[in-house]
């Protein structure tokens, strides 16, 4: 499954639906179950997904996720996880594979992780891998 | 079933006629044995709510199971649903009006509440509710009102990962706090004029960081 066949499949099951966490390898991106979105629309390029997201309240403008190298996807009635990916990036906050870990930079410093056993996106609570 | 709390704090507000017939008032620490012998509800909600059981066909709008979190994933470690008799203040601390994030929008309305007014240091406020640097610099304060018959799900704060908080450094983190409960209002956006009253954004203020009870004294 690469970027195109996870944006089709995006599109499909999760557009509209409500979600709350956003992590990058653990981390999260957004102050946890504080806000919530919904997935607006997908677009693939070459090996990168871009997934658009709006305040669930219709309030505000667009924001982007890219996932660069997206591999493996589960979607369940509470979140998705995409399993791989090298580099993710959303605002100012960016995580890519180094090595065995990953460096997440934000606004506040960059730091270089262990990779967890999770997945390298989540939104919302996805479901647990098989 | 429902279980009505106890009358230790009760106003007259509360006696106020339900939506429907409830059971009998029977203390909080009865009520908290019945619906989970771990958990005790505060005193400080005696009389204002009723616990509600997951087979309560209301249960599910508090949707409590977003608002319980593992260890170090924030939110709260354990709760109860609870479905107010009166109308409740609720309080959130936010960044104030002229900080908005990258779609436009301030963070003065979101899922996370504190029915105990804000008091103390802002730096304690911030160990006391587990709220991370990056997620909210509590320097304004919106004080709203839960309204009678609203649904929502409280409990103890979860620990907080420095993962969870987003901080690089590995450096930020908080421990659980069993003392400080904190209200979860799914998606209070669009519960606004029904569930949640909010005052025109001018009446909050922006807080004294040494007494957040109080506004800031302008120079």
């Amino acid at each position: 499954m690469d970027a195109h066949d996870i944006a089709t499949e995006l599109r499909a099951r999760f557009r509209g639906q409500p979600f709350s966490q956003i992590r990058f390898w653990g981390f999260s991106t957004v102050p946890p179950n504080d806000q919530g979105w919904v997935l607006v629309s997908t677009h693939a390029e070459e090996d990168r997904l871009e997934l658009a997201f709006v305040h669930h309240s219709g309030a505000g403008r667009p924001s982007i996720i890219t996932v660069t190298e997206p591999s493996g996807l589960r979607i369940g009635a509470r979140g998705v996880a995409i399993d791989a990916a090298t580099r993710l990036h959303l605002n100012d906050s960016e995580a890519w594979r180094e090595g065995d870990g990953f460096v997440i930079r934000t606004a506040r410093g960059e730091g270089r992780w262990p990779l967890p056993e999770g997945p390298a996106l989540s939104l919302g609570r996805p479901p647990e891998a098989p | 079933m429902k279980l009505l709390l106890a009358l230790l704090l009760l106003s007259s507000d509360a006696y106020a006629k339900p939506k429907k017939p409830k059971p009998a008032p029977v203390t909080p620490a009865a009520a908290a044995a019945t619906t989970d012998p771990v958990l005790q509800l505060p005193d400080a909600y005696a009389g204002k709510v009723t616990v509600l059981t997951p087979d309560d066909p209301d249960y599910a709008r508090a949707h409590i199971d977003d608002a319980i979190e593992p260890e170090g994933d924030g939110g709260i470690s354990k709760g109860l649903v609870v479905e107010l008799l009166t109308d409740v203040p609720v309080w959130r601390l936010w960044n104030g009006p002229l900080k908005k994030d990258s779609s436009g929008n301030t963070n003065r309305l979101g899922q996370w509440w504190a029915a105990r007014a804000p008091a103390g240091t802002r730096d304690q406020y911030r160990i006391d509710y587990e709220v991370c640097v990056a997620w909210n610099d509590l320097t304004w304060v919106a004080g709203c009102t839960l309204k009678k018959g609203a649904v929502v799900a409280v409990g103890p704060g979860q620990s907080v990962s420095a993962q969870t908080c987003g901080d690089p450094s590995g450096q930020e983190a908080y421990p659980a706090d069993p003392t400080h409960w904190q209200v979860f209002i799914y998606q209070p956006w669009t519960r606004m004029g029904t569930e949640l009253d909010c005052p025109p954004e001018t009446q909050d203020y922006m807080d004294d960081p040494n007494d957040i009870s109080k506004p800031l004294l302008q120079p």
